[in-house]
């Protein structure tokens, strides 16, 4: 229990840290108006232990979108993207639900879980992440394609640098 | 197996995630720029639209009441057309009504599809915009007085500056005397007086003595009967009445409404800010 609070609480300084002062900063615009937000702090609370009760994983994620939203003078932006993913998060649990089910003690890390189901767990709920974040910031369905360009563009490179933070870091239970 | 694969396994999960979702909501329309405005113009679109249709709707109950004053409206007109003909010794038909360079004010009517009277600053909501020729800055003026002031016009709806809003000054001065001085509303909650200001100590003023606009502001034509003076005081220290007036306009209950729009505006606007610019 202590070692899953310290592990859990060292990826949400980490992944904070690394999103405000390394990724934030980078915005990329390759394609004029379709700029490229990398976002890897989702990590953080796509990882949280199975056993979390649901009231704090919804707190959890709502706090941590919050302080990125401030340090990016966004607010409310990544607070409900956050927590509209934390509540999809079960749903696609179930859908990749393997033979047996999940231990209530384990996280979904690369720890516990192999490669195919690991990046599509992450990539799933990444993809609701940044969808949300990009639909709240166009905020008019009438720009859905460019909602939907700046999320798969900003989806992808995302998502190879969460991987690329797994594999580095390699986050435990 | 898996204890947590519903969405929301109890009632409490689901409440915090709508009233998580609700703080990020406000949070996002209030301090994002952008995505402000889309709301506040979806906002405007929606509830005039709604407050249009329940406006058509209850329109039908007082057909018959609506029908009367208009018929009333119309048959003073008409006194007024056939008095000044009398006067001048000319035919309606050489009044040139209708020609539109003999013109200096013309009259939008709109209804009424949304009204507060209870707050500090009040507004209306008028189901006509600019596709009807109403700007900001026009007057608004009903059957028997003034209503207020545009303020904000998109295609089809307008908002107006209720006369009952701290904001809203309009030029008066007493009937028969000329006097004029500033009709405000005191933000008392008492919709049927407004304080007409700034009128020096010297005149003789009479309780009943009768208040119109005075045209000095080019939002209203001249000689609209507003009110009739109901009380007169001094301020200590002051050199101006302060005095009651009360209302002929019953704010409570307008459902017709028309926009001043003011053929001179654009001229006396340029000669203003040559004048500024000196």
């Amino acid at each position: 229990m202590n070692l899953a609070l310290l592990n859990n609480g060292t990826r949400f300084i980490i992944l904070l840290l690394l999103q405000i002062i390394v990724f934030s900063q980078a915005r990329i615009g390759p394609l004029g108006p379709y700029y490229i937000d990398i976002i890897v702090f989702p990590l953080a609370y796509l990882l949280l232990p199975f056993r979390t009760p649901r009231e704090l994983q919804f707190l959890l994620a709502f706090a941590i979108g919050l302080i990125v939203d401030i340090s990016m003078q966004s607010p409310g932006l990544h607070a409900g993207a956050s927590v509209f993913t934390m509540a999809v998060r079960p749903v696609v649990l179930r859908l990749l639900e393997p033979r047996g089910g999940y231990d209530k003690l384990h996280s979904p890390t690369l720890q516990r879980f192999k490669w195919p189901w690991f990046a599509s767990f992450i990539s799933i709920l990444s993809l609701v992440h940044i969808l949300f974040y990009f639909s709240m910031e166009v905020f008019t369905p009438l720009f859905l394609g460019t909602i939907l360009i700046k999320t798969l563009l900003s989806w992808f490179v995302s998502t190879l640098f969460i991987f690329l933070i797994v594999i580095i870091l390699n986050p435990l239970d | 197996m898996f204890p947590r694969s519903k969405v929301f396994s109890e009632l409490g999960n689901l409440i915090l995630f709508l009233f998580l979702e609700g703080i990020s909501f406000y949070l996002i329309i209030t301090y994002n720029d952008s995505q402000a405005k889309i709301y506040h113009n979806s906002v405007n679109v929606i509830s005039g639209t709604v407050a249009n249709q329940a406006s058509k709707i209850r329109g039908y109950f007082s057909l018959k009441e609506q029908n009367n004053i208009l018929l009333k409206e119309n048959a003073k007109l008409k006194a007024k057309l056939f008095n000044l003909v009398e006067k001048q010794g000319a035919k309606p038909e050489d009044l040139n009504l209708n020609i539109k360079e003999n013109q200096i004010f013309n009259l939008v009517s709109a209804r009424v599809v949304n009204n507060s009277i209870s707050l500090r600053n009040n507004f209306l909501s008028l189901n006509k915009g600019r596709k009807a020729g109403i700007t900001e800055n026009q007057g608004v003026i009903g059957e028997n007085g003034v209503i207020g002031i545009t303020k904000a016009v998109n295609d089809n709806y307008t908002t107006v500056m209720s006369i009952f809003n701290s904001q809203t000054k309009i030029s008066a001065r007493i009937k028969d005397k000329g006097y004029f001085g500033s009709l405000v509303w005191n933000n008392n909650g008492d919709v049927r007086f407004m304080t007409l200001n700034d009128i020096p100590k010297h005149v003789p003023i009479k309780l009943g003595d009768k208040v119109e606009t005075s045209g000095y502001s080019n939002l209203f034509p001249s000689g609209i009967l507003l009110g009739k003076i109901v009380g007169k005081r001094i301020p200590p220290g002051s050199s101006t009445y302060e005095l009651k007036v009360k209302l002929y306009q019953d704010m409570t209950k307008i459902k017709f409404a028309y926009v001043v729009i003011n053929y001179e505006t654009p001229a006396l606007d340029s000669l203003y800010l040559q004048m500024k610019s000196l």
